[in-house]
């Protein structure tokens, strides 16, 4: 397996949903191959970073406007 | 957003999907209770707080139409969640921003004819995400993800920060599952290339510890 086949297995190798045999395959390459190691690991960093990027966001209180204008909207359309 | 169903709130008004549309007050609440938090997800997708809002009152209506539909297989929390993804998609949809470029092929990595990655898709640099703060590195992730082009930036976030399966996705999207599967993996791909480039800029300027 070459390092392109390698990046384009990437996101199965992830999920976990990798066939048995390519999985045997992926990991031998990487056996052999600390580039691909290392960018596996950027790349398992780039989700956990990208998971973590907005979870304390929360707007505040919605304007009285808005509130009675998606109620008033959703009773006359809905 | 990766929450545990046990972390999720619910209505703290008990309303019933079905109340919400005999019930005024009962909706109301329910605006009032979880519109800001569909709003900051709608916001991640539309920058322009008229579409956000108007995304948020089509969501709203989504969910007043639905309501009966809805059968509680999930939290209500996290049904009016993917409303939100859905109506905030619809608004970028038809702002026709939302074209694929082809900026995202220096993005990605390139390839030697016998496979090896070619050199230039920077390297991530060691140090300093271990020195820096947690809101530095949350800065520099939120900028990098705000560089990415369309619609690769708005399948990240589907799936990655929104947690929308790849089922969903494809139909907020309106794209099969296998071409949900492809931008994803390479929105990732093109997003560890930005965050490495910030990353090294800012150790160099010395912004970073």
């Amino acid at each position: 397996m070459t390092c392109k086949e390698i990046d384009a297995f990437l996101d199965s190798f992830v999920a976990g949903s990798l066939p048995e045999a390519t999985s045997v395959l992926f990991r031998e390459h990487l056996d052999e191959c600390p580039e691909c190691v290392a960018y596996l690991a950027q790349y398992r960093r780039t989700m956990d970073l990208t998971r973590s990027a907005y979870t304390s966001d929360t707007a505040g209180a919605l304007p009285d406007s808005l509130v009675r204008a998606i109620v008033d909207t959703c009773h006359d359309r809905g | 957003m990766h929450l545990p169903e046990s972390e999720i709130p619910g209505t703290s008004s008990g309303a019933e999907a079905s109340n919400w549309t005999t019930s005024r007050a009962d909706f109301e609440l329910l605006v009032r209770e979880q519109g800001p938090r569909m709003l900051s997800v709608i916001r991640r997708y539309l920058r322009n707080d008229a579409d956000a809002q108007d995304a948020l009152q089509d969501a709203f209506l989504q969910a007043y139409r639905h309501a009966k539909q809805f059968r509680g297989e999930s939290s209500s929390a996290t049904w009016l969640h993917t409303v939100a993804c859905r109506a905030a998609l619809m608004k970028l949809r038809s702002t026709r921003r939302f074209a694929e470029t082809g900026e995202l092929e220096r993005l990605v990595p390139a390839y030697e004819p016998d496979g090896h990655r070619l050199p230039g898709c920077a390297d991530w640099p060691e140090g300093p995400e271990e020195t820096a703060s947690r809101r530095e590195v949350r800065a520099i992730v939120r900028e990098a993800i705000d560089e990415l082009p369309e619609p690769f930036r708005s399948v990240l976030m589907l799936r990655d920060i929104d947690g929308l399966s790849t089922l969903e996705t494809s139909e907020c999207m309106g794209i099969n599952e296998g071409a949900v599967k492809t931008r994803l993996h390479r929105a990732r791909q093109a997003l560890r290339t930005l965050i490495a480039r910030k990353l090294s800029a800012c150790r160099n300027s010395g912004g970073l510890p």
